[in-house]
């Protein structure tokens, strides 16, 4: 039995690999060459970002009560999360789910604020967009930690979902919060179910004997400027 | 006088800051904006000139590259920088009212939401068509937006959110603005915002980037 505890994943920074291609294709440059000038700025802050990238999260493995597919709901501990009915048909047949939240904290967003108000915009956004990458990563790494947790009890994992995505409200992040102790990682949640720090990923993977990990349904879903549209 | 404004634009184009700067690498040890602006007023050519003519026409043709995929984001930003560098110069223009600029935007980011690298990306573009841009940052209550608007009476307004809770918000303070102003034109954008969210919300206009944002506000 899979022990109902909060883990913390030990990331390092160096554990982070980001991919220049897609900073690239976020500025842009999808199929072209970037002028020099734009690979000079990627490279300067993809070095400087390994002294800002604190990368930080865990999660807790819990039975699911009930996996209810015509309505969306996934039942736990007596907790309702309404995932919707694309996420619940990607979680067919799980019998425990995985809950987690990372973060990078927050040196990248500040110096990235600072240098887009001093008026160094491009290289703001491309700190920015490193930033965003960095917390992807993290959450990809966390990901991978749970599979093999989940491999020594011969479970197999599903994708991750995060609330906000796959039509699942965003305010769900409240519940999904609920399993967690405050300031879990250094990271809370406001009112309007807004992380801070901003560059912070939360969502769930399911573990089951015979579960799969499908591709996002994407075809099921309106939102075409998805970042993770025909991706995964 | 023609060539000057013609080398300004030509550095506002291409975001040629200034002499040191060794971007773009053909102009490499020329002068930039910032020098060849200083120049023109110098040689008595009125700011004026020098921000309709030079500038907001360096950062026209930007625009329109942008929109034809020619250049992409870093160019575009690199532009707007060279249009600071030369804007500095004509700062106390500005002030004493010798130059007046399109127009007043109130820019802020929502109520409960922090984002604001999509607000900046928004101001530069807007500044750089020749707009003044009051920028209110992030977490922005109405009332804040309604004290603005008392100051600045002409003002348009324009608002970014990026999570559908806060876009709730951005929906109650577009109805509080309107029920104090409803007459001063209020610009909604943010990753989730879409053009029936606009409808339903009563706001003025929609655009997925800045770019939309300037077409309107110069048409
Ligand atoms: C990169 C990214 C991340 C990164 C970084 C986040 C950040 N903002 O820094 C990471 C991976 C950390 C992340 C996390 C999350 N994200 Co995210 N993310 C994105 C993504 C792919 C790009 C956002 C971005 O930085 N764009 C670049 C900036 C410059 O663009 P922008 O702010 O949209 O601004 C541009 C335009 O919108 C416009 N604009 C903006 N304001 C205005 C105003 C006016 C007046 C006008 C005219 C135009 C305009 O001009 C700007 C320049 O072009 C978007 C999807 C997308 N394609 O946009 C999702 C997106 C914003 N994320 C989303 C979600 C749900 C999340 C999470 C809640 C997921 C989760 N549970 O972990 C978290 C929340 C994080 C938090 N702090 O609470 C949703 C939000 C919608 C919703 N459902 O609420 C989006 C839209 C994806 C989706 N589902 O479609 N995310």
């Amino acid at each position: 039995m899979i022990p109902d505890q909060i883990t913390y994943v030990p990331i390092h920074t160096a554990d982070i690999k980001i991919n220049t291609q897609n900073i690239l294709s976020f500025l842009g440059y999808k199929h072209q060459e970037p002028e020099e000038m734009v690979s000079v700025v990627i490279n300067k802050y993809l070095s400087e970002s390994i002294h800002l990238i604190h990368p930080k999260g865990g999660f807790i493995i819990k039975k699911i009560d009930h996996l209810d597919k015509t309505k969306g709901i996934l039942l736990i501990d007596g907790k309702a999360l309404h995932v919707n009915r694309i996420i619940a048909s990607q979680l067919t047949g799980i019998e425990f789910i995985a809950l987690f939240i990372c973060t990078i904290g927050d040196k990248i967003e500040k110096l990235a604020r600072k240098l887009m108000g001093e008026g160094d915009s491009l290289e703001g956004y491309t700190l920015d967009i490193i930033g965003s990458e960095a917390a992807e990563e993290t959450a990809e790494i966390i990901h991978q930690f749970i599979n093999k947790t989940a491999n020594q009890y011969r479970y197999s994992i599903t994708n991750r979902f995060s609330p906000g995505y796959c039509t699942w409200n965003v305010k769900e992040q409240a519940e999904l919060f609920s399993f967690f102790p405050q300031q879990f990682s250094g990271i809370t949640l406001t009112e309007s179910a807004l992380m801070s720090p901003i560059k912070s990923v939360s969502g769930i993977i399911g573990l089951g004997k015979e579960v799969k990990k499908h591709k996002y349904p994407c075809q099921k879903c309106k939102q075409t400027d998805c970042l993770y549209r025909n991706q995964h | 006088m023609e060539d000057i404004l013609e080398q300004i634009t030509t550095c506002i184009e291409f975001g040629k800051i200034n002499k040191a700067a060794p971007y773009p690498p053909n102009m490499k040890d020329q002068d930039g904006a910032d020098e060849l602006t200083k120049q023109a007023l110098e040689q008595g050519v009125k700011a004026e000139t020098i921000l309709k003519q030079a500038l907001i026409t360096g950062m026209d043709r930007v625009g329109k590259k942008f929109s034809e995929k020619k250049i992409f984001i870093p160019q575009m930003l690199m532009s707007a920088k060279a249009m600071n560098a030369a804007i500095e110069h004509l700062k106390p223009f500005f002030t004493s009212g010798e130059i007046q600029r399109k127009g007043k935007f109130i820019l802020a980011t929502v109520q409960g939401d922090l984002h604001d690298i999509g607000k900046n990306l928004v101001k530069m573009a807007i500044e750089g068509s020749g707009w003044e841009v009051i920028d209110l940052g992030t977490d922005v209550k109405s009332e804040k937006i309604i004290a603005s608007l008392a100051e600045n009476p002409d003002a348009k307004v324009g608002l970014s959110a990026l999570l559908t809770t806060t876009m709730q918000n951005m929906k109650d303070i577009v109805q509080n603005v309107k029920s104090h102003y409803p007459h001063n034109e209020i610009l909604i954008g943010g990753a989730p915002v879409t053009e029936d969210f606009r409808k339903q919300i009563g706001a003025d206009f929609y655009s997925p980037d800045p770019q939309g944002a300037v077409a309107y506000l110069n048409q």
